[in-house]
């Protein structure tokens, strides 16, 4: 039997109970996906879709409410904020449309005002505070339990100053040691992690720590999001319309 | 990166600080990427003594803020009171219109078009703007070396805001930047500047372009522009101010050199530059003083207007009301 060493903090949090994410987005993610400790991956081409419409639909149907709509969670998020796209103005007009849309009767004030306390956010401005932001990112699950998402936007935003330094640095390599930092770090503390990343889709995986692939491609509508199962190696491919709010229209198997 | 100093805390003397370095731990990540048996077995101090293996002594330097609660709600509620304040009252243009109502601070705006139409008016017209209505200060980074104080001037005299025309000097800090290292060390003294207490709304970088193509190193190219957009990103965020930049649009010809047969408008900058603007802006002329705006890139979704005219004048870009 492979002995395993795990932190005070790893061990506290696999023996705690804590809110989980099964079923947050039924559309991209079926069958109650995705448990504690899995990791999505999120791709796409910058230059032709935008990633961030569904990286702040997985923070509002994370921190909303659970007593309004069964794919919101009333859960907390971590979001490492390294490229800035994602801000508070966007993920409250998100809030504002959904609420609208499930004629919520509760005054909106009121649930804005408890769903941003669910969101921490940490702004890292370079490749150093980022890293140890990390660090501190174990620390916070510690002190709050409720905590059940972390979201990294972008996993690999410092890749020309590290690439600066050694030349023969890959955006691949570079990604990969950003995500070996953090997933050493979180591997056991019972939550999600999802991160972005700006490359095009190639049928390699990424890292075997990764559970599902999210991938952003043009569609007939707005945009298609490709979502690879690792686990039983399924993919299915959602079209998603995008208004105010992330409209998930159907599912067809492939 | 930053290096371990005795400053950083109590624990950091002189010789500790030696010792660690000859077992190549320089840096604050070297510190906290090593594993806590070595650095007690390099330090000969034990765990409790130093704290070693947690992050505790980097916390009020290191880690970045945590805008939780209260912090968070108060921007949101400001923003929004702003927001619906300039709805009712003072969203009288089409420009402000396409932008919501106006500049959001903590973000980088965009301006791009090919020569010539009209951007650097706008960027005067900003200055202006803010030099007529607020008591806040405006940075003009110029690196083309065309910003010119008496047209600003002859701006605000037309606009017969004679009163303001002494901030004209006042207000507007223009400083004219040569190379790469010109424009970082001059973000760096706006820092200074903020952190010692100057009001500042706006930064206005005209252009990008002057600065990216002195190099065809590519490496070289992007990783000047990470550092750029790093400081920039700390400046807007944590000192509330807003950043316009100037950028070209570039024309390729999809055909051969015989047959030219469409042309493809591309951003420059390359493709790491194409996603760092929060809001992307393209000016293209229409007719000799007239120009169409279009919103290439917003913070909204989905945009319920695209595009606007403005006019060219010697007073600036002049915008049609709205509605």
């Amino acid at each position: 039997m492979e002995n395993k060493i795990e932190s005070g903090v790893q061990l506290f949090s696999r023996v705690t109970r804590k809110t989980c994410l099964e079923g947050i987005n039924p559309h991209l993610l079926p069958e109650g996906k995705p448990c504690p400790n899995q990791i999505i991956e999120i791709i796409g081409d910058d230059s032709q879709v935008d990633k961030t419409n569904l990286l702040i639909d997985f923070i509002v149907r994370c921190i909303l409410p659970v007593d309004c709509n069964r794919e919101w969670k009333g859960s907390t998020a971590i979001l490492v904020n390294t490229e800035f796209q994602i801000n508070l103005f966007k993920i409250i007009k998100v809030i504002e449309n959904l609420l609208q849309k499930n004629q919520i009767s509760k005054p909106k004030k009121h649930i804005i005002k408890s769903a941003l306390k669910n969101l921490i956010i940490f702004n890292c401005f370079n490749l150093e505070e980022l890293e140890v932001t990390f660090h501190k990112i174990e620390k916070t699950i510690h002190h709050n339990e409720n905590v059940s998402l972390v979201l990294i936007d972008n996993i690999a935003t410092q890749f020309w100053i590290s690439k600066f330094t050694d030349n023969r640095l890959s955006y691949y390599q570079h990604s990969l040691r950003i995500f070996g930092l953090i997933h050493d770090i979180i591997k056991s503390l019972q939550v999600v992690l999802i991160f972005a990343r700006n490359e095009n889709a190639n049928n390699k995986r990424f890292s075997k720590e990764v559970d599902f692939r999210i991938e952003i491609v043009n569609g007939r509508n707005d945009f298609n999001a490709v979502v690879t199962n690792y686990e039983n190696q399924s993919k299915i491919c959602v079209p998603i319309k995008l208004e105010p709010f992330l409209e998930f229209i159907n599912v067809s198997n492939s | 990166m930053s290096r371990l100093s005795p400053n950083m805390h109590t624990f950091f003397n002189a010789d500790i600080i030696e010792l660690l370095n000859s077992k190549k731990i320089y840096t604050v990540v070297d510190f906290i990427n090593s594993d806590a048996r070595t650095l007690e077995k390099i330090t000969r101090a034990t765990f409790r003594v130093g704290n070693i293996g947690s992050t505790k002594p980097f916390n009020k330097n290191f880690f970045c803020s945590t805008q939780k609660l209260l912090r968070l709600l108060q921007v949101y509620f400001i923003k929004l009171r702003h927001y619906r304040n300039r709805d009712k009252k003072s969203i009288k243009t089409v420009i402000d219109m396409l932008l919501e109502g106006g500049l959001f601070t903590a973000n980088i705006y965009e301006i791009c078009g090919l020569p010539a139409t009209g951007k650097t008016l706008f960027c005067l017209t900003l200055v202006k703007n803010v030099i007529s209505n607020t008591k806040d200060n405006v940075y003009y980074l110029d690196t083309k070396r065309d910003f010119s104080a008496q047209q600003l001037k002859l701006m605000l005299n037309i606009d017969n805001k004679v009163r303001r025309t002494r901030g004209c000097n006042e207000q507007n800090f223009s400083k004219k930047i040569n190379n790469r290292k010109d424009l970082i060390t001059s973000l760096f003294e706006i820092k200074q500047s903020l952190i010692e207490g100057l009001k500042l709304r706006l930064i206005i970088i005209d252009s990008l372009p002057a600065l990216y193509l002195q190099s065809s190193d590519h490496i070289e190219n992007n990783s000047f522009l990470n550092n750029m957009v790093n400081i920039l990103r700390y400046l807007t965020v944590e000192f509330n101010t807003v950043v316009v930049i100037t950028n070209l649009i570039t024309l390729w010809n999809e055909g051969s050199f015989k047959t030219q047969e469409r042309y493809i408008e591309n951003i420059s900058c390359g493709k790491y530059w194409y996603n760092i603007p929060n809001v992307r802006l393209k000016f293209s002329k229409n007719s000799e003083n007239k120009c169409q705006v279009t919103l290439l890139k917003t913070m909204k979704i989905p945009p319920d207007v695209r595009h606007c005219e403005v006019q060219l004048t010697k007073e600036g870009i002049k915008e049609n009301k709205y509605g």
